[in-house]
């Protein structure tokens, strides 16, 4: 299988921004990573539909969306990710406090779905109707995943950080 | 609640993520690479049935990845498996659940789904999901705790391990039969999610099974039916390795993996570990596998080109061995893990003193 033409300078150039969505959809950054790697797969599949008049990165982040959005049927709730393995000798190596760790650990905390909706959402800037023909599901979902994650945010360690400005 | 503030915060907490692969495109090519030559295989193998007039050998050929043996093999206890490479298909054959090597009896009095789709909220208590794990999270805990098992395929994945690692009380077993299985058990987060005990909630990963079984069980019910869990044996082998990075965990005060050292990148450094563990050539057979779940234990997390591989040490005076997760277990000789711990940058020892 030949390196299909402009595949290498398209990964290269927009994979760390993947895999930061990655790491948000997921909470995680190896899942993350795993999932931007699984998403560029399909995009080499289709990559004849996708260079040179195409859209790949919208394309890989669809199938990245998708995929985070059906993981939330197969992940443990309790199998939640390590952020990362600890670096130094700690009692409790996960008791870390700066801003990064605490929204990654309240990501994780949100049921899958929620998760997705959130990114898409607030990260994406995507509309509810946008993320529904995404996700495949109906508007009303995406609301309610939104309003349950944004729940579950100001109900955790976050509160402090988001206040009750508009809606 | 402000757009703008959510966003600053998503934004925040990836603002310092950068990508752990060197080489995101050798990486995706040569799994896309992989990915062709799988689906090759199985159209090729189709074909070849069909053109032999092998309709019936059909349903044997559906299991996709699963191995022959889980179908085939009359007396398995006593037949060895190949180390599973990739996650197991998890099914039911007679009374039993078989993922890869793993072979879970059916309890009394409990039934298994495969469906892929119930919820844990419409999961029956003393249920065996096969092959899916109805979440228990989400809506799903206000449901309640109740007796479940899940089993289902799994890989060795970044996710995983940090997981097994992120309980702080990851723990080496052997089951019957002879594989070893790496276990953590949640019982503080089932206490928080679900304020119930006395559940434990386990999750039980078999490297060379490509499987993983979750249990919520209460203490009676785990007496009884975690020892009935077994293993078909694997050949004894010697350390399947291969690295690009390494960083290796020692065991705290209660010996379990929390002590971590630096990530090692340096190829010289890594080349060195390898060629120590390669080293190893007393491959432990079944019988002789030995850890148990209170052994202290060092665990060395490596970056491989296709992923996460672990080589997991028991640092007991009674049962010092090394098993990998990509195959095999060794025995090793006292001072060894002291050796790697410093080797890939730890300070102090890690084995217990004699």
């Amino acid at each position: 299988v030949t390196e299909p033409e402009g595949f290498r300078e398209f990964v290269t150039e927009r994979y760390a921004a993947l895999v930061r969505y990655g790491t948000l959809l997921t909470g995680d950054h190896g899942h993350g990573e795993d999932l931007v790697q699984t998403a560029l797969i399909t995009a080499c599949r289709a990559w004849r539909r996708l260079h040179p008049d195409g859209d790949p990165e919208a394309y890989t982040r669809r199938v990245m969306s998708r995929g985070a959005w059906r993981a939330a049927r197969r992940l443990w709730r309790q199998e939640q990710p390590a952020a990362e393995l600890p670096e130094t000798v700690h009692e409790n190596p996960y008791d870390m406090h700066d801003t990064a760790h605490l929204v990654l650990s309240a990501l994780r905390a949100l049921p899958a779905q929620q998760r997705v909706v959130l990114v898409l959402r607030y990260w994406g800037g995507l509309s509810e109707q946008e993320i529904a023909d995404q996700l495949g599901c109906s508007p009303g979902t995406v609301k309610s995943r939104a309003s349950r994650a944004i729940a579950a945010l100001r109900g955790g360690h976050l509160a402090d950080a988001i206040t009750e400005e508009t809606r | 609640v402000a757009e703008r503030q959510i966003r600053e915060l998503l934004g925040s907490a990836v603002a310092d993520v950068t990508p752990r692969a060197a080489d995101p495109v050798a990486d995706v090519l040569r799994q896309y690479r992989r990915h062709r030559r799988r689906v090759g295989v199985a159209i090729g193998a189709i074909i070849l049935l069909l053109a032999a007039g092998g309709f019936a050998a059909v349903p044997r050929f559906a299991g996709g990845g699963q191995r022959a043996d889980v179908f085939a093999s009359a007396s398995p206890a006593e037949s060895t498996v190949p180390v599973q490479t990739g996650p197991a298909r998890p099914r039911v054959v007679g009374k039993e659940v078989v993922a890869g090597g793993l072979v879970m009896p059916v309890p009394p009095g409990w039934h298994t789904i495969d469906d892929g789709k119930t919820t844990y909220c419409n999961v029956p208590p003393r249920t065996i999901a096969v092959g899916f794990d109805p979440v228990p999270g989400g809506s799903g805990k206000y449901c309640g705790l109740k007796p479940f098992i899940s089993v289902s395929g799994a890989r060795l994945s970044a996710g995983l391990l940090g997981s097994l690692l992120r309980g702080a009380n990851l723990r080496q077993t052997t089951l019957p039969g002879g594989q070893s299985a790496w276990m953590t058990t949640w019982p503080d987060t089932a206490t928080a999610t679900f304020g119930q005990r006395p559940y434990n909630v386990a999750s039980l990963y078999l490297p060379w099974s490509g499987a993983t079984v979750h249990v919520a069980l209460d203490r009676t019910g785990y007496a009884e039916i975690f020892p009935t869990i077994r293993t078909r044996p694997v050949a004894p082998s010697t350390l399947a390795l291969s690295a690009s990075s390494a960083q290796i965990i020692g065991p705290n005060s209660l010996g379990r993996p929390v002590n971590s050292g630096p990530r090692i990148t340096d190829p010289t450094v890594i080349a060195q570990a390898l060629d120590r563990l390669g080293g190893l050539t007393a491959a432990a057979s079944n019988d002789q596998a030995c850890a148990t779940l209170n052994m202290p234990t060092a665990v060395v997390w490596f970056n491989t080109i296709t992923g996460p591989a672990a080589v997991v040490i028991t640092l007991s005076d009674n049962c010092a061995q090394a098993t990998s997760s990509l195959g095999g277990r060794v025995t090793v000789p006292r001072g060894f893990a002291n050796e790697l711990w410093r080797l890939l940058g730890g300070s102090g020892t890690v084995e217990p003193a004699k």
